[in-house]
């Protein structure tokens, strides 16, 4: 499914590593975005049997309330089916801009890049990145 | 319902009434007590739609394991009800849960890659 | 001064956007940038939620003070019953966060807002350059 909505382009989820799930967002994420986002998402967890999803909202420039009681449904649903949810690409405004803002995210577990994302996901699904000599 | 590698897997059925539910604490219990279990697994592919209430009491089987000092992974949740429930603005909190019952299995099996105790 | 109407949803990411513009202009650097326009997104999104539609206007403010950037978010909607409510965190009519209007009061340097019972809403906020 790839949807171009108001310069927005809705990237597909990619299968990263083995049980692990990649979602980059570019743009605004409005309603008909975060439902669709979730759709894809649940099929691909299911389709997959992916335990971690990595949400990597980078290119995301505003993080309202709105855009983050999306985010926390994506991560609530995405629980129940089965996988865990971290949002990575937490740039330095941002987090100042959710703090300010007075956002809780709850349970979910947040990065300031896909690197570190990328870590604990590999801890998760109980991989480990060694550097060969 | 059946014991394998010290794990107990409960189905819950579709209507998840709160008789149901009794059932499910009965075997836990009846189970526990005989000593040797590891986890306990709660398959929910039987369950076609829930409400929240509904939900709260399959995901307080976790609380009741506990008392036990057994986790309990919630497993095959089907996407539908986790869109509907998240629209009802359920929050599963800190609940374990599994894609399918092996991967539930291996996840009591391997309890120290519990990304949300991280 | 830039006047954006808000009829559909993809209009508050333009007001947004034209905020940020804005002050990218004047001078302003991200971190700042980025709350005003979070800030301006919260109150677009009241205006378009809880009112159906509104108006955006942003302003360059001039003067002895500094230079600083002004938008105005109005909406001829049903008002805010009880403002007061309104403005405390969680608090929310449509199932929502209800952080939207305290956290725009902590996101601009100023806040202002005026609600009357079916006539509409006028929040200003405002962000200086110092
Ligand atoms: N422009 C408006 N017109 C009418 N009512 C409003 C307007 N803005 C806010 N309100 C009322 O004030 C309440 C609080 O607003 P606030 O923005 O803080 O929370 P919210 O919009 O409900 O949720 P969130 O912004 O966190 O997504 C709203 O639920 C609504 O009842
Ligand atoms: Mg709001």
């Amino acid at each position: 499914m790839n949807n171009i909505t108001n310069g927005t382009t809705a990237t597909p989820v990619n299968e990263l590593w083995d049980g692990i799930l990649l979602l980059s967002v570019f743009g605004t994420i409005d309603s008909a975005r975060s439902k669709e986002m979730m759709e894809t998402m649940l099929a691909k967890v299911v389709q997959t049997s992916a335990k971690v999803i990595v949400l990597d909202i980078l290119g995301v420039a505003v993080v309202d309330s709105a855009v983050a009681n999306h985010l926390l449904k994506i991560g609530r649903a995405t629980k129940l089916i089965g996988a865990d949810t971290i949002i990575s690409g937490i740039s330095p405004e941002v987090a100042v801009t959710l703090v300010e803002l007075g956002i809780d995210l709850e349970a979910t577990i947040t990065t300031a890049n896909l690197s570190d994302a990328l870590q604990l996901a590999f801890d998760r699904t109980g991989y480990t990145i060694e550097q060969s000599k | 319902m059946y014991a394998n590698r010290n794990i107990l897997v409960l189905t819950v059925p579709a209507d998840i009434t709160s008789t149901d539910i009794a059932h499910l604490y009965d075997e836990i219990s009846s189970v526990a007590a005989t000593g040797g279990l590891q986890g306990v697994v709660v398959d929910c592919s039987k369950i076609l739609a829930a409400d929240t209430i509904q939900a709260r009491r399959v995901f307080r089987v976790a609380k009741l394991a506990r008392l036990y000092r057994l986790s309990a992974v919630f497993c095959c949740i089907r996407e539908g009800v986790a869109t509907a429930l998240v629209e009802l603005d359920f929050k599963p909190g800190d609940v374990q849960t599994a894609t399918t019952v092996d991967q539930a299995m291996q996840q009591l099996e391997r309890p120290d890659v519990n990304l949300a105790a991280s | 001064m830039m006047y954006v109407p808000i009829d559909a949803e993809e209009d508050i990411a333009r007001a947004v956007a034209m905020t940020e513009e804005a002050m990218s202009a004047e001078g302003f650097g991200l971190t700042q940038r980025r709350m005003m326009a979070t800030a301006v997104s919260e109150l677009a999104t009241n205006a378009y939620v809880h009112a159906t539609k509104g108006a955006v206007t942003i302003a360059r403010l001039g003067g002895t003070g500094g230079s600083g950037i002004e938008v105005t978010v109005e909406d001829q909607g049903p008002g805010i019953k009880d403002l007061e409510q309104a403005m405390v965190d969680g608090y929310s009519t449509a199932g929502s966060l209800g952080v939207g209007l305290p956290g725009a009061q902590r996101l601009a340097d100023e806040f202002s807002i005026h609600s009357t019972a079916d006539k509409g809403t006028v929040a200003v906020v405002r962000a200086w350059l110092v």
